[in-house]
């Protein structure tokens, strides 16, 4: 069966016709050419297809591309303007919080939903917001420092502006 | 890659019924997928259709009225319920439980609704709603129905559902004096995993005592035993009796997770301490 659906991806239109069982992954990547978004597991274990609809994360290997019809998604592609990355992106490179950089883009879509929801979160709220995230090379320590700093300057920035 | 089925959204309650009742025995109902897209990908299942049933009116979202009680859309996502007020000051023990679910990913998909109807004994909010004594509201081709939680699940991946019949929304009656709840999940890691054994226990300004054990039994339980030494007793040796009650009950099975055995021991340790901290907890609460 097939459907006419139409979202938001970072930011633009997109109408498109999808098999029901099109995943929400495999649109990003097959038909958008959205390749940020990896598969893991397939089965919501590993993080590593995380993407946001409606500016929560979720896992897009467990969801359907017909699901996401008139929903706003944004991807790792989505973060950067132009040349200038996200402060999460900028931040896990002046870390080195990554390796192999197969879990980043899930690890860095999951903290950009987390500091939406919860700019100043906790180091415990960090580590919360990426547990659905697996890393097989860095290891989590570096991540959620690099969450961390971002969360401490845009609060500093905040402080500053009202001061 | 999922195989090839189709996708219905079903507009209302009746068009729900009617979509489940024409696809047949290869139909089901679909809320966030996080169990149905896990067996389709892993070839456990193959469906024919799927009949969305988030968009029906009524179906996401909370509301309590006083002296009503609580009724939860079966649609709403489990961080919806760790999210809500309500929940979280008057029904904390089901916010525990909804919490201890998957992770955040995997949260913002999977429903409560789901998580019940898929039936797995160590489906995580199932002892919450069996000590709140909850009550499932179900939409049928006969109908609807109103079926207390002890008695909706009927083995493993069972429950009483006839075809075509769907829940719409749950009911938590107003507790009648101040409560204290705890639920307590031993997996084999903080997140991302099924419970090796898990206990929610509930204790009631009245005296009252409710425990509910999960993972140990072809369904979620309740532990009427256990909880009856606690009626007149609450001092440490009541608390090992109904401990020990509660290891009696069960019967739990060895898989990857954990040996039957091994799961035993762990029920009569996880029920004194859940009773314990619930007792506390009480009683902290009173003092303020
Ligand atoms: C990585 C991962 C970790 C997980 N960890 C846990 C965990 O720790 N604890 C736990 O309990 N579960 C866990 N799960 C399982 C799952 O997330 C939950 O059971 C979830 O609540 C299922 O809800 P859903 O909306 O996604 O269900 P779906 O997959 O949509 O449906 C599940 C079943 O229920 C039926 N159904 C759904 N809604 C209705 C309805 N309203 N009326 C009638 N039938 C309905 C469907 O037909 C299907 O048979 C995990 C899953 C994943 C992928
Ligand atoms: S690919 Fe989606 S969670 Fe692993
Ligand atoms: S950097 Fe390799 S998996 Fe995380």
């Amino acid at each position: 069966m097939l459907h006419n659906i139409e979202m938001t991806v970072n930011g633009e239109l997109v109408k498109a016709k999808v098999p029901s069982h099109m995943r929400l992954l495999d649109f990003l990547r097959e038909e958008l050419d959205l390749i940020g978004a990896k598969e893991g597991c397939g089965k919501g274990e590993c993080g590593a297809c995380t993407v946001l609809v409606e500016g929560k994360a979720v896992n897009s290997c467990l969801m359907l591309a017909v699901e996401a019809s008139g929903k706003e998604v944004l991807t790792v592609e989505g973060l950067s303007e132009g040349d200038s990355l996200d402060p999460i992106q900028q931040s896990i490179i002046d870390n080195s919080a990554l390796q192999c950089g197969y879990c980043t883009p899930g690890m860095v879509m999951s903290a950009k939903g987390l500091l939406l929801r919860n700019p100043s979160p906790t180091r415990d709220e960090v580590v919360e917001a990426i547990s659905g995230n697996l890393c097989r090379c860095t290891g989590y320590a570096r991540v959620v420092d690099a969450i961390m700093q971002v969360a401490a300057s845009s609060k500093s920035q905040d402080e500053g502006s009202e001061g | 890659m999922l195989l090839s089925f189709d996708y219905v959204r079903a507009r209302s309650k009746d068009d729900a019924v009617n979509l489940a009742v024409e696809a047949g025995p290869n139909g089901r109902f679909l809320a966030g997928g996080t169990d149905l897209f896990v067996r389709m990908y892993d070839r456990q299942l193959r469906l024919k259709t799927l009949i969305d049933v988030k968009e029906i009116e009524g179906i996401e979202g909370m509301e309590c009225q006083n002296g009503q009680g609580l009724s939860i859309g079966a649609a709403s996502s489990l961080n919806m319920l760790v999210g809500n007020e309500t929940i979280r000051s008057r029904y904390g023990l089901l916010a525990q439980a909804a919490h201890s679910v998957g992770s955040l990913q995997v949260r913002n998909r999977a429903s409560i609704g789901g998580n019940i109807c898929n039936a797995s004994p160590a489906a995580d909010t199932a002892p919450a709603l069996l000590v709140y004594d909850a009550e499932i509201e179900t939409w049928g081709p006969r109908n609807t129905r109103l079926i207390p939680i002890s008695q909706f699940f009927t083995g493993p991946g069972k429950t009483v559902l006839e075809h075509g019949e769907f829940v719409y929304k749950i009911r938590i009656p107003e507790p009648d004096t101040r409560s204290y709840g705890v639920y307590l999940k031993l997996g084999r890691t903080n997140s991302v995993d099924l419970s090796i054994v898990s206990v929610a226990c509930l204790a009631l300004a009245s005296g009252e005592v409710r425990i509910a054990l999960g993972a140990v039994a072809p369904t979620p339980i309740r532990v009427t035993e256990a909880e009856s030494i606690l009626l007149s007793r609450k001092d440490e040796e009541a608390i090992a009796f109904a401990a020990s009650a509660a290891k009696e009950t069960a019967v739990p099975i060895s898989d990857v997770r954990a040996g039957e055995e091994y799961r035993l021991d762990m029920v009569e340790v996880l029920t004194k301490n859940a009773i314990e901290q619930a007792l506390a907890g009480l009683a902290a609460t009173g003092e303020v």
